[in-house]
């Protein structure tokens, strides 16, 4: 049994694979638009001219699935309650992580020393999605 | 490189951290309350924060989750995000599902859709959005 984190981009899901890719190495293993969910037309949830929206797609970051959709395409994602906590091997890594990430969203924690980890930080990238990056001990 | 998915509960944390173990055989690696925080931490924590949880990291079938009460603002909202639990029968699935929708609320009943014999999803009474399925194979 294994839970998968599934984020909703609502409209701006291919735009945030692409910088995956780019940021974290990411790996698109599965993508599906609502055109062609074989189910299409029998009262499921495409919203008005999402044909070429994203219904699922899976990505690899490191050795970690994770699931994404445009979700109702409303347009404005809005993620709370919630962050991905990314470890990483080496000092040096987290620092590309974060900066990678964190281009064009908002460091709310810079990396730093703490108790519990050699760096450690907080971001928030351009789509709103919470990020811890550390390095693991 | 891995991520998991950190979710903040608000003040709220043990009490969830109860019912996983309860609804979905969670188990439970590590727990940390503030008060156990270097004295540098908890001189920035409010008061009668002491016992709340800082972080914990609870398994849930091959899974790791992080949970904290954050900021313990009392009101835990959780958007954008779902964790999807792959369960490896109908049988189980419909448990899982049942289990994790008590004092929730069922967004998508369990039916049969193209891709799994069992789908469902469901928001658990912390607000936290599930999905629960049993892929085709």
């Amino acid at each position: 049994m294994q839970i998968q984190p599934y984020l909703f981009f609502d409209g701006r899901c291919e735009e945030a694979l692409d910088f995956y890719k780019a940021a974290a190495g990411a790996k698109v293993e599965m993508l599906m638009r609502y055109k062609e969910n074989p189910d299409r037309g029998q009262g499921g949830m495409e919203p008005p001219g999402a044909a070429d929206k994203v219904m699922h797609a899976a990505f690899k970051i490191g050795d970690t699935m994770i699931l994404a959709s445009d979700g109702h395409c409303t347009g404005k994602p809005k993620f709370d309650g919630f962050s991905l906590a990314i470890s990483v091997k080496g000092e040096a890594e987290a620092d590309k992580t974060y900066a990678a990430l964190a281009e064009g969203g908002e460091a709310s924690m810079p990396l730093t020393k703490t108790f519990f980890s050699p760096k450690f930080g907080m971001l928030r990238d351009k789509f709103g999605v919470n990020w811890m990056v550390m390095v693991a001990t | 490189m891995n991520i998991q998915p950190y979710l903040s509960f608000e003040g709220r944390a043990q009490e969830a951290i109860d019912f996983y173990k309860g609804a979905v055989g969670a188990s439970v690696n590590v727990v940390m309350h503030f008060k156990d925080a270097p004295p540098d931490v908890q001189a920035q924590i409010s008061p009668g924060m002491g016992e709340k949880v800082m972080h914990a990291c609870i398994k849930i079938g091959e899974s790791d989750v992080f949970v904290s009460d954050g900021q313990c603002g009392g009101k835990a909202s959780f958007s954008g995000v779902t964790l999807t639990i792959n369960a490896s029968s109908d049988g189980e699935a419909d448990k899982l599902f049942a289990a994790l929708g008590k004092g929730g609320q069922v967004t998508m009943p369990m039916a049969e859709t193209f891709f799994a014999t069992r789908f469902g999803t469901v928001s658990d009474k912390f607000g936290v959005h599930w999905m629960v399925l049993n892929p085709k194979k």
